[in-house]
């Protein structure tokens, strides 16, 4: 009874004020030289921050907060909230705050509610404290240096005459540019009066969205549902498109538009959809022809006597001896001229040709389905995308038949589509790859074909593997859509462009490139906090 | 001891070359419906390979493998037709990582047997009660512990209602106190009747529930006999030296 009190008392008593301050620094600043130096250089950046905060200029107001120069009620309640010394001083109040509560915490060796995290993360010693006070302070100045460009200083008018006459005194950005090309950056020249066509494509859209949400987060009364809005999300793929396009009709509510006339972020996110869409299932298809151990193509060195046979039968076996001119480097001329007679030529065309099916048909063992998918994963990912979009947009009408008109933006689309399925293939070839042997061993044991086991086993562990990589790509291949531009399409990066060459709008790039650029963000950012939260749902009880 | 039947497997003169290295050197043996035949031998015998050919996971190149009346060939058919009735447990359990210990039980009986959700779950639950886990039913392989997870598998494999249990060191991964329940489920198999091949180090399990145990060294059949026989009464040279390595 006498020791519980005992102990009682000792847990009520305040400790003294122990903190060694001298051998706290001795400790931490006064550690070693370097230590000491970079104290003082942090010191001297904090007084030189804390100095600039304090004669900060005050933010700039737009004509409706300050007309003629004289601020109104709101706009000086902004000025007086965003002026340097108040802002400054705020910070370093809340810094002295926590300081001492950590010292007061420290001093009495109990650490109350978030003290010890304030103590762990902020205040971990004299560096940590003053550089939390030095970001502080620039962290502040940031936030109110984008806001005074994008909102307290920026003119939000839209009708040009205005923006003209305001240009000049306006601080900020003149977001007006944005408002008047809206329709531009949305939709590019898609015509006005079916625009309601493309809202309709969106409900589709954000009602298949919502109703995903609701199947897929809420337990069984709506599972069923899954398989059905699957499908629908599929369906929807062609009504939207069939609702963009339209019907041949020149006039009328379904009349066709010309996908030269699709712009802006609505050509960014077709381009981006149907690439993302379709490259996935084709990727997965080059990796399991990648894997694929089937056999049974003949020996490939007979196609090339045969192709070679039929080139000769076709009237070009070599009738007059030729002469070849090998360039040689270190021999003077730098060429070998060699004389062959027809017989000896046909020899050596028989040489190369037949010789590199063989090498081939010898490497391969016969396997078509895997020559197919290497040579053109390899062939895809050894070019740039752009040489990709310039193939698909100069060369490939080269090749086709003259009247065959393939629309523009498809043959792009086809282009980003093989792009990204080739290095779509090697992400999932990577996630193949890491399942064991012993998964494809009791797949077949219990009497799975090969195909059942590739979509009720493998498959599903390995693309949850390649969940991060494959994302990874679809965020670049979204915002690799902007090369498309290159190639004449607008899209919304190019639109912006366009936009900022009107006379009226003339020199307006950064409220223009700002703004896409949140977009981008937008999207790119969206996607990737999908995947966590997909990765996270899909690893649910599983090790 | 079960009644025993037909001859259910008939290997005639099985070879395999892995490469240039001879594993199975021409085995020759029977076994009959309703028999639990005990493999055993040192390590890298080909013990293992040969129980794997028996399902097609490996592929013999000379010789003649019947199953339950069909030929294992090049014809996929016929492989298909024998993975059905035969059931396999492998030293790794190999279950369905994503998939729950009743998915992993009804998952084949679907696709390949093509029965329904409820039929499929039904005798996956009896199969599951059988080696004693319904409980874990909902529950995913990552969850189980070494013991729970062989006796999942060995749930799945009966789930098909196979007429042949293969199993491929069963016990090696376990901890010791796992192996217990691993091997009741196994002895509770035997009694009800099941043709079984087992690739075991478990000489008790040879002992008390095989008809017959098989000696296996370089590639081919040593010795077979009923246990009794075998384990007081070897023949050949090379039994008894692997005899008196392991029972100390």
């Amino acid at each position: 009874m006498t020791t519980t009190t005992q102990t009682k008392e000792a847990v009520l008593a305040v400790p003294e004020f122990d903190l060694d301050v001298s051998g706290w620094l001795r400790d931490t600043v006064f550690g070693t030289t370097w230590k000491t130096v970079f104290a003082v250089l942090l010191i001297i950046a904090n007084i030189l921050i804390i100095r600039s905060g304090f004669g900060a200029e005050p933010v700039g107001l737009s004509f409706d907060l300050a007309p003629k120069g004289v601020p109104t009620a709101i706009g000086s309640l902004i000025l007086t909230l965003t002026s340097g010394p108040l802002l400054t001083i705020i910070v370093l109040v809340l810094w002295l705050v926590g300081a001492a509560t950590v010292i007061y915490s420290a001093s009495r060796h109990h650490w109350p509610g978030p003290t010890q995290w304030l103590k762990d993360s902020i205040y971990n010693g004299p560096f940590g404290a003053l550089t939390t006070l030095a970001l502080g302070v620039i962290i502040i100045f940031a936030i109110r240096g984008v806001l005074s460009w994008t909102i307290f200083g920026a003119e939000f008018r839209t009708d040009p005459d205005s923006v003209a006459v305001l240009r000049d005194t306006t601080p900020g950005a003149i977001w007006g540019i944005i408002g008047a090309n809206k329709k531009l950056l949305a939709v590019g020249q898609y015509p006005s009066e079916v625009i309601w066509r493309i809202w309709a494509s969106l409900g589709i859209v954000l009602g298949l969205a919502g109703l995903s949400v609701l199947a897929w987060n809420f337990g069984s009364p709506l599972k069923s549902i899954r398989k059905p809005l699957v499908w629908g999300w599929v369906a929807s793929i062609f009504v939207i498109l069939f609702l963009l396009r339209g019907t041949g009709a020149d006039t009328g509510p379904m009349q066709g538009v010309s996908t030269i006339r699709w712009g802006g972020f609505l050509l960014t996110i077709v381009i981006a959809i149907i690439g993302i869409g379709a490259s996935f299932p084709i990727g997965v298809l080059l990796a399991l022809g990648r894997r694929s151990e089937t056999r049974g193509v003949p020996v490939l060195w007979r196609w090339g006597a045969g192709l070679l046979l039929i080139y000769w039968g076709l009237g070009n076996w070599p009738d007059d001896a030729v002469t070849l001119n090998i360039p040689l480097i270190f021999h003077d001329p730098p060429v070998w001229t060699v004389t062959l007679s027809p017989v000896s030529y046909a020899a050596l065309q028989a040489f190369i040709l037949v010789g590199i099916f063989w090498a081939v048909g010898y490497y391969l063992q016969g396997n078509m389905i895997k020559t197919f998918s290497v040579v053109f994963i390899e062939a895809v990912r050894g070019v740039p995308l752009i040489t990709v979009l310039f193939m698909a947009n100069t060369l490939l009408p080269l090749f086709l038949p003259k009247d065959l008109d393939i629309d523009n933006l498809l043959r792009v689309i086809v282009g980003v589509i093989l792009f990204s399925a080739a290095y779509m293939a090697e992400n999932v070839r990577g996630g193949l790859q890491a399942i064991p042997r012993g998964q494809y061993e009791a797949a077949m044991a219990v009497g799975l074909s090969g195909a059942q086991s590739m979509r009720l086993i493998i498959l599903p562990q390995a693309l949850r593997l390649v969940i991060p990589a494959i994302v990874g790509l679809f965020i670049g291949l979204f915002k690799d859509t902007t090369l498309v531009s290159i190639v004449g399409m607008f899209d919304l990066l190019q639109m912006g462009k366009t936009v900022v060459a009107q006379p009226e709008w003339l020199g307006l790039q950064r409220e223009t490139f700002a703004f896409a650029a949140l977009i981008y963000w937008v999207f790119a950012f969206s996607m990737s906090r999908a995947s966590q939260r997909l990765e996270r749902k899909l690893g649910v009880g599983k090790y | 001891m079960n009644e025993l039947g037909n001859d259910i497997i008939i290997c005639n003169d099985v070879h395999k070359w892995f490469g240039e290295f001879h594993v199975l050197q021409g085995i020759t043996t029977t076994v009959k419906e309703g028999e639990v035949v005990v493999i055993i031998g040192p390590s890298g015998s080909g013990k293992s390979t040969w129980i794997r050919t028996l399902n097609r996971l490996e592929e013999h190149q000379k010789g003649q493998i019947i199953v339950d009346g069909t030929e294992l060939n090049n014809d996929l058919r016929n492989i298909q037709e024998i993975r059905r009735e035969v059931g396999m447990v492998f030293q790794q359990f190999n279950l369905f990582p994503h998939l729950t210990v009743l998915q992993n039980v009804t998952l084949a009986p679907i696709h390949v047997r093509r029965w329904s959700r409820e039929k499929a779950e039904e005798i996956g639950m009896q199969q599951l009660e059988r080696v004693k886990i319904p409980e874990q039913a909902y529950k995913y392989p990552g969850q189980l512990s070494g013991g729970q997870q062989q006796r999942v598998a060995i749930a799945r494999a009966l789930a098909m209602q196979p007429k042949i249990m293969l199993f491929d060191e069963p016990t090696s991964a376990l901890d010791p106190e796992m192996i217990k329940e691993v091997l009741d489920a196994m002895q509770e198999l035997a009694e009800s009747g099941m043709t079984i091949m087992a690739v075991t180090h478990e000489m008790g399990f040879a002992r008390g529930v095989a008809n017959r145990v098989i000696f296996f060294d370089q590639g081919n059949i040593v010795e077979e006999k009923p246990p009794n026989e075998f384990f007081d009464n070897p023949e050949e040279e090379r039994t008894k030296l692997f005899l008196s390595q392991i029972l100390h």
